[in-house]
């Protein structure tokens, strides 16, 4: 009794320690959300500043201003150029390599919106790496313990209690699975590129290590559409990032695509696979094609500010207050 | 294009995840489910209370981020305490069943990579903005704990010479180590979001 007693104690001062840790990890950052939200409101087109400026105009110490804006550049949200500090779209989800090239390639433009289309390969090994985690990480030990020769042959071969080394061999498989994922992740996710930038319209690859030859101009947007399928739902509910596919259709031969040896084609209609935050992008199509940047505008403090995590507490929407009754 | 649907909600994910509350009923039911599977076990199998506890939080911690998705505080810090509870449960029953201790060296470096990784990959499974997070001092932390992982698999595979012999010969032992120290850096050292 005295040894179960021990046991719940150990577990509750490991909930309470890690509880501690979640709940000063979680505060919001009321000093980055303020630089955050003047950098969004005043550079959101001019997008170069520098930590003199900010210092100044919101009356922070300069070292206060460089760290917070080294944590913001670390979430994406801002990059440091030869030029000085530049704002990063919230909704550019690129490498910043990638986004280099994408800036360098549209000439300077304002880029709207960028990420990688996470093709079937990517979701299909996730949920394949899954079920293979799940099985060993969880049957080996199982076996060990209900089949005594799976544990003989390990305590064999590992010259230590077998259940430990079936925890061994599990803990083998998340790290190898983990490796791979990471490894499959860069192949596939930083290949497929799609940019949106307000002048030059829609930018993509067309295949491996393209380098954005495929693109619609905003003027030749007709329609934009969200797709989301069976699939992309189960990831959505479950999985990390949303994505979705968008189809963009546009007035004859809008779409120009370019393969490996330089044929161009073009079309009608083009599907970006399993991209990103499917509805940001639809709203920013519908912005570039209207040339109305004021939906960007409006929401692109609250958008910084999710991405650079700087609240992590989403206000709920307050329920409708009871009327009383007389 | 008309104002209001352009409007965007405070929270940028709720429009693709479950609503909130179908969310935890989701979570209830998989950990209704699960209870009920361990009851079965029990009536069958004579396993420890400590156990079953034990696997009920480790089961809790590694399907309450594939559920719950919403973006609250509350909802963080429950999932920290989660965490918590599973990690200091695993290491109280590996000390108890599995007869850990000094002494037996081998098995004690040994359960030591082994909280490392199942930890650590824990750890990012239920707070996935850690893995992500890349700053000086997650670095460092990586080093180190890669540095002890290293240290961990060389004496289980090498031994310590005059003390206890492990089941490789010396060029193995380092071969076989700086492959698992590589993979063990590889995955947990911060990796880009989306």
């Amino acid at each position: 009794m005295i040894d179960f007693l021990i046991f719940i104690a150990i577990m509750a001062v490991g909930g309470i320690i890690f509880g501690i840790i979640g709940y000063l990890t979680t505060r919001p950052d009321p000093i980055k959300e303020e630089i955050l939200g003047y950098i969004v409101g005043k550079f959101l087109d001019e997008r170069y500043f520098s930590v003199k400026k900010i210092s100044e105009a919101l009356q922070l110490d300069r070292t206060i201003v460089e760290d917070k804006l080294r944590e913001l550049e670390q979430a994406g949200v801002i990059m440091k150029t030869r030029k000085g500090w530049q704002l990063v779209d919230p909704l550019v989800f690129l490498t910043k390599r990638d986004y280099e090239r994408a800036l360098r390639l549209t000439r300077g433009d304002n880029i709207l919106y960028g990420a990688y289309q996470l093709y079937k390969l990517t979701m299909l090994e996730g949920f394949l790496l899954f079920i293979l985690i799940l099985i060993f990480s969880a049957i080996v030990p199982i076996l060990v313990l209900i089949y005594p020769p799976v544990g003989n042959f390990l305590a064999s071969i590992f010259g230590v209690n077998p259940f430990l080394a079936s925890l061994f061999l599990a803990a083998l498989l998340i790290l190898i699975a983990d490796a791979f994922d990471n490894i499959l992740k860069y192949i596939t996710r930083e290949r497929y590129m799609v940019i949106v930038a307000e002048h030059a319209g829609i930018l993509f690859d067309c295949y491996f290590l393209d380098e954005l030859s495929g693109y619609i101009r905003r003027g030749r947007i007709r329609d934009v559409e969200i797709k989301i399928s069976r699939i992309q739902y189960l990831n959505n509910w479950f999985g990390d990032t949303p994505v979705g596919d968008v189809i963009v259709k546009t007035v004859k031969g809008g779409v120009i695509k370019k393969d490996k040896k330089g044929n161009i084609e073009k079309t009608n209609e083009h599907r970006f696979v399993s991209i990103p935050y499917p509805r940001e992008l639809f709203f920013i199509i519908q912005s570039i094609k209207l040339g109305n940047l004021q939906w960007r505008k409006q929401n692109a403090p609250i958008l910084a500010m999710w991405k650079a995590g700087t609240r992590p507490v989403f206000p709920t929407e307050a329920a409708p207050a009871r009327r009383r009754k007389r | 294009m008309e104002e209001q649907k352009l409007k965007m909600q405070a929270d940028i994910e709720r429009w693709y995840r479950p609503y909130p509350a179908l969310q935890i009923f989701f979570f209830i039911m998989v950990m209704l489910f699960i209870s009920i599977f361990l009851y079965y076990i029990t009536q069958t199998i004579v396993i420890p209370l400590e156990i079953i506890i034990t696997f009920w939080f480790g089961a809790a911690s590694f399907f309450y981020p594939f559920f719950i998705k919403i973006r609250r505080r509350s909802a963080m810090i429950l999932g920290w305490v989660l965490y918590g509870i599973t990690l200091f449960g695993g290491v109280y029953l590996g000390y108890k069943y599995l007869s850990v201790s000094i002494e037996r060296i081998r098995e004690f470096v040994l359960f030591i990579a082994v909280v490392e990784v199942i930890g650590i990959e824990l750890l990012h499974h239920i707070v996935s903005e850690l893995k992500h997070y890349r700053s000086s001092k997650v670095i460092i932390a990586d080093v180190i704990l890669s540095i002890i992982f290293g240290a961990c698999m060389f004496i289980f595979f090498y031994g310590i010479p005059g003390v206890v012999s492990g089941i490789l010969d010396l060029f193995w032992s380092i071969i076989v180590t700086i492959v698992l120290v590589i993979l063990f850096a590889y995955a947990i050292f911060p990796e880009r979001p989306f």
